[in-house]
């Protein structure tokens, strides 16, 4: 798909998992539509390896999730390739559906479990060590949020990752320098983000998160690096993407457009 | 395996060493915490060992990690830090995922008797008891414990196993007991059952030839595997008038929680007394046994107390 159509294809999934979450009255609206372009880039791009019909392929890339309650835009795609039946995206969240709000392996194409934060770089740094042991050449991908990259844990499994020289694992940093309730830098101070990520033993790059055209660039040599060191993407982004009255605010977290807001949304996201 | 062993640790990863030898889907992962085998899996097994460093919520990520690309994985550390400094990891990345990972946690209840209250693992059944799925071996000597790794290795979903530095009593080096069963019978007494766990076994056998001076008649059981519970526990709890437990562990969800909690499900009326720790931290430096007298764990204390109770 080129870059046309990859942006094309990042408005109507943002426009799918608005409705889905509408539809269900919740979701992580916020930080899905941040990470949407570099989901889009991965799995539409012709970057990530896999096979929806045998989603346990043992040579697919790995894409891991770690912020488990962004899974709004990254179910509808996954549906979108037939991981699961589409009809299911419409019972998000509701009694007895397979979709929770936050991330569940049980769900095919969904590689583990996730949602409570800082868990999913030391994951994927086992996946990238087991595939390092086993002579594969898989990516381990995992899309990391920047809040949640003020949890400890992740510091220990980037000090692991750097020290194995594990090349075969990509960590995005969904940089929309909010979390739940507050600016990052307002609670405990991220940046320099770079260079902390230098400083553990990664190559780093930082881009426009929300430009296919950057993306693809980043990612461009992530199969044939040679460098025994892991990358981190810092991708620069803004909350609530697409949305107006949710863009780089707070309440963009977890409160969802409500009344007129809807409409205005709806508009926004054509 | 005939190996006659007097240190836990040897038991523990010397069966380690040979499981990993013939399964190379093994790995372990130290989170900087030593034994003598790991120069032999560095030597000759080096792919199948990892010492990750201070760092045991990464740890037990990893060990998922691993887990998902096909392997069994133990992680070894103080059993204090592999439990609850990671409490979150276990229950999300191995528990949820119901992973083939073994944590291997050492030096429980006051093993690290002078090391203070940061040391001393008295919580520890209580909250991985907790956890879905969990299987929890607590042996009671170096055999067990020998045994209870080739247990682990063949369980598909997540285990703990707790063990103690000793000094043990060799309670089973010449025994054919079957340890899937999860509990042994070690003694019968009429009068009164003694339900021990760990350490407090050998603590067990020595109160038996206590009462027995006193006329009482006391058996021993050993519950070694704490989840699941064996079904053969609540016969074993019919056995006698009266019933007894004893662990060096907090009182508050461990192995007197666990027999209250079958004789309650299962309507039986028999009088418990539950010997474990209270709900305190110790901050008194000094030796294992210093620290036991003063929770009343000890020999002469339990002696007192349950033939008062007796009498």
């Amino acid at each position: 798909m080129d870059s046309s159509h990859l942006k094309e294809k990042a408005k109507l999934l943002r426009r799918q998992a608005f409705e889905m979450v509408i539809s269900a009255g919740k979701g992580h609206l916020g930080g899905s539509l941040s990470c949407t372009e570099v989901l889009v880039a991965l799995y539409y791009g012709g970057i990530l390896r896999f096979d929806s019909k045998n989603p346990d392929w043992e040579d697919r890339d790995r894409f891991i999730l770690s912020k488990g309650h962004a899974n709004n835009v990254l179910y509808v795609m996954l549906a979108d390739f037939g991981f699961f039946q589409a009809s299911e995206l419409s019972n998000y969240t509701k009694d007895g559906s397979m979709l929770g709000g936050h991330c569940d392996n049980r769900v095919p194409g969904v590689e583990i479990i996730s949602g409570s934060l800082g868990h999913g770089l030391g994951i994927a740094a086992g996946m990238a060590l087991g595939a390092k042991l086993d002579r594969k050449d898989y990516i381990t991908f995992v899309m990391l949020g920047d809040g949640e990259c003020q949890e400890g844990s992740i510091w220990e499994a980037a000090m692991f990752a750097g020290h194995h020289g594990l090349n075969k694992l990509v960590a995005f940093i969904d940089r929309n320098r909010l979390g739940a309730e507050e600016f990052t830098e307002n609670t405990s101070r991220l940046e320099p983000l770079e260079d902390k990520w230098k400083a553990f033993g990664w190559d780093v790059k930082s881009i426009d998160g929300h430009s296919i055209d950057e993306i693809m660039v980043a990612l461009r040599d992530c199969r044939t690096r040679q460098v025994a060191r892991p990358l981190a993407i810092v991708a620069n982004t803004i909350k609530g993407k697409g949305i107006s009255s949710l863009e780089n605010t707070p309440k963009a977290h977890h409160t969802l457009p409500k009344g007129e807001d809807i409409i205005v949304a709806r508009k926004d996201l054509e | 395996m005939s190996k006659i062993y007097n240190d836990t640790r040897d038991a523990a990863f010397e069966e380690l060493y040979e499981i990993a030898l013939s399964d190379p889907r093994v790995v372990v992962l130290s989170a900087d915490t030593g034994a003598l085998m790991f120069k032999e899996f560095k030597r000759n097994i080096p792919e199948q060992f990892f010492n990750v460093g201070v760092a045991e919520q990464n740890a037990i990520s990893v060990a998922a990690g691993l887990a998902l690309t096909g392997r069994h994985v133990f992680v070894f550390g103080i059993s204090n830090f592999v439990t609850l400094r990671c409490y979150d990891q276990i229950r999300i990345d191995i528990c949820c995922m119901e992973l083939p990972v073994t944590i291997l946690g050492m030096g429980t209840g006051y093993t690290y008797s002078s090391d203070g209250p940061t040391h001393h693992m008295i919580e520890d059944v209580s909250v991985m008891r907790a956890l879905p799925g969990m299987t929890i071996w607590c042996p009671s000597d170096y055999m067990m414990t020998a045994k209870v790794v080739h247990m682990a290795h063949k369980t598909h979903g997540p285990s703990y196993i707790r063990f103690d530095k000793g000094p043990f009593t060799h309670i089973y080096d010449n025994s054919n007991h079957n340890f899937s069963d999860g509990l042994a019978v070690l003694k019968s007494g009429k009068d009164l059952t003694i339900v021990a766990t760990g350490i407090m076994v050998s603590q067990a056998l020595k109160l038996v030839d206590e009462f027995k001076k006193q006329g009482i008649e006391a058996g021993v059981v050993d519950l070694y595997r704490l989840k699941p519970v064996s079904k053969k526990l609540i016969n074993a709890l019919k056995a006698s008038e009266r019933i007894v437990t004893l662990e060096e562990h907090t009182v508050l969800g461990g192995l007197g929680s666990i027999v209250l909690e079958t004789l309650a499900d299962n309507e039986i009326l028999i009088p418990v007394k539950v010997f474990g720790i209270p709900d305190k931290y110790r901050y008194e430096a000094g030796s294992r046994e210093m620290l036991q007298s003063l929770d009343g764990l000890d020999v002469p204390s339990i002696s007192k107390t349950v033939l008062e109770w007796v009498q």
